[in-house]
């Protein structure tokens, strides 16, 4: 029997470029081949080790950097204003590198700290080989030393998608503001931005608990824990996950490059699209703010995906910069 | 992976040339890389990348307009070797199943395994046919997206998770073949 399809969808979880439909698809096959899933972790520690050309690179880039080198020589046509500006501009920069670098580097615990790129998505793999898909906007911290073997503990800001890889007796923990999830071995999601009410967690498969103020709940796979930060009282909402008709969870939607909203009013789309787009919205009146709509948002640019809301409500937009005006 | 590209690009974009050199250090390699496997020619592949650089530093008040300054000079990289190509059709051809042996190794910074493990890794990849080991660099390695390699190569993108497959699987057996007498007290 040929196991192909098996190694192509491990090969596209491996980099990060599956959907979520083929990572159902891939367990499924896995349950029918134990050959091949006891091939996964190796395929996966394969994966993590970097591979480097030899041969004479080193011998060629400094060849190559002979070449470039001397068209770096600053132009005399600069005008000095225009030099300070830049200069201005470059040590803005580093100040902020230099101000990250004090705050995250302090002289004993190394806080290793990972961001999506602005505008973008990220995907890493741990040192213990989880690996982690990072939505926009979105940053991890941990304690790099000790990290896989004494502890697995990171700090979630924003939303990732977490492949979680079995290690016996090291817990992976994540700390999304002051809820904490103790996994072993799994798949989930979860969403807790800053400017988030409460923290979202949506498991896909094994078992993961959340716990909060004292208050522990064990999830189950397809099911989605909405833990409300505002209420002083340890408050879980837990409920069933329907697919949909795709066959996956909208939870898990962002990973598709997908902005999916069914029956959202424009000012919750709004807020999504600001995360999705970095676009900032602002409404002319509050009825338009009430308008509904549901649909996906593939990969559109903005523009184009007001264009196709429009189809289905009247209103009028205007987009200027990082600024989307709404009006009548 | 390095994540802050974009940072660099906007350093490089203010005139800052420590960034560039940062995002030469970090890109030269792998961009030479595909210079060859398209060229053939050393010389020539050094040549290229050298282009795609000067061509990035010259044009670097055009950077904010370049949204995947990463893709851009892959994507820069095989436009100017297949204009050299093109100057020199009489002597190359693009066909990137033709040899070009390149040797890897394993980076002795993450030795998550052995010495031993690591050479027979390294001969496992230089074994791959080179499109194969090529595409597995580009996806694995260099972190390119499916749909990108396909467009940089010309190939369809399920050419490209074909070959991502296959190399895993080429691999994961020759690993488990290694392991195996190990624990099997032979």
């Amino acid at each position: 029997m040929s196991n192909d399809r098996i190694w192509i969808l491990l090969g596209k979880q491996l980099s990060g470029d599956i959907l979520p439909a083929e990572l159902s698809e891939l367990e499924v096959l896995l349950k029918d081949d134990p050959e091949a899933a006891a091939s996964r972790d190796l395929a996966a520690s394969i994966w993590q080790t970097p591979i480097q050309e030899v041969s004479a690179t080193h011998d060629s880039k400094e060849r190559i950097w002979d070449a470039v080198s001397p068209q770096l020589q600053p132009r005399r046509h600069h005008t000095i204003v225009r030099r300070l500006v830049a200069a201005a501009a470059a040590a803005a920069v580093f100040g902020v590198i230099w101000t990250g670098w004090q705050f995250t580097r302090p002289a004993a615990p190394v806080l290793q700290q990972l961001s999506s790129a602005p505008g973008g998505k990220s995907r890493v793999v741990l040192p213990d080989g989880s690996i982690v898909l990072l939505n926009r906007n979105t940053q991890l911290d941990y304690e790099k030393n000790g990290f896989g073997k004494q502890h697995r503990e990171i700090t979630l800001s924003g939303e990732a998608f977490f492949d979680i890889a079995k290690s016996d007796g090291v817990p992976f923990i994540i700390h999304a503001g002051k809820v904490n999830i103790r996994v072993l071995g799994t798949a989930f999601n979860v969403k807790a931005y800053a400017g988030d009410s409460a923290v979202f967690t949506t498991l896909v498969r094994g078992k993961i608990a959340v716990s909060f103020r004292e208050k522990t709940v064990v999830l189950q796979p397809d099911e989605k824990l909405t833990v409300p930060l505002t209420r002083l009282a340890a408050v879980f909402q837990q409920k069933h996950l329907e697919k949909d008709s795709s066959g996956q969870l909208p939870e898990i939607s962002w990973l598709n490059n997908k902005l999916v909203f069914d029956n959202n009013t424009f000012g919750e789309l709004a807020a999504k699209m600001n995360q999705w787009y970095g676009v900032t919205f602002h409404f002319e009146s509050d009825s338009l703010e009430q308008l509904r709509f549901s649909g996906i948002i593939d990969t559109e640019s903005v523009d184009e995906a007001l264009n196709m809301l429009q189809l289905s409500r009247p209103f009028n937009f205007q987009v200027n910069g990082k600024e989307v005006r709404i009006s009548n | 992976m390095r994540d802050d590209i974009p940072e660099l690009q906007n350093r490089i974009y203010n005139g800052d040339t420590q960034a560039f050199k940062e995002l030469y250090d970090y890109c030269c390699a792998p961009l030479l890389q595909l210079a060859l496997a398209i060229v053939h020619n050393r010389e020539m592949a050094e040549e290229i990348v050298a282009d795609v650089f000067i061509a990035v530093w010259r044009k670097r008040k055009d950077l904010h307009q370049v949204s995947n300054l990463k893709w851009y000079l892959y994507a820069a990289t095989r436009n100017i070797a297949l204009n050299y190509l093109r100057k020199y059709a009489h002597k190359k051809t693009l066909h990137l199943d033709e040899a070009y042996s390149l040797e890897y190794e394993i980076n002795p910074e993450a030795q998550l395994i052995s010495n031993e493990m690591m050479r027979h890794i390294n001969m496992a990849i230089s074994e791959l046919p080179p499109q194969c080991r090529l595409i597995f660099k580009l996806v694995k390695e260099d972190g390119l997206k499916y749909r990108e390699v396909a467009v940089l190569l010309n190939v369809s993108i399920k050419t490209v998770e074909n070959q991502v497959g296959i190399a895993l699987k080429k691999l994961t057996r020759m690993k488990a073949f290694l392991i195996t007498p190990l624990s099997g007290g032979q």
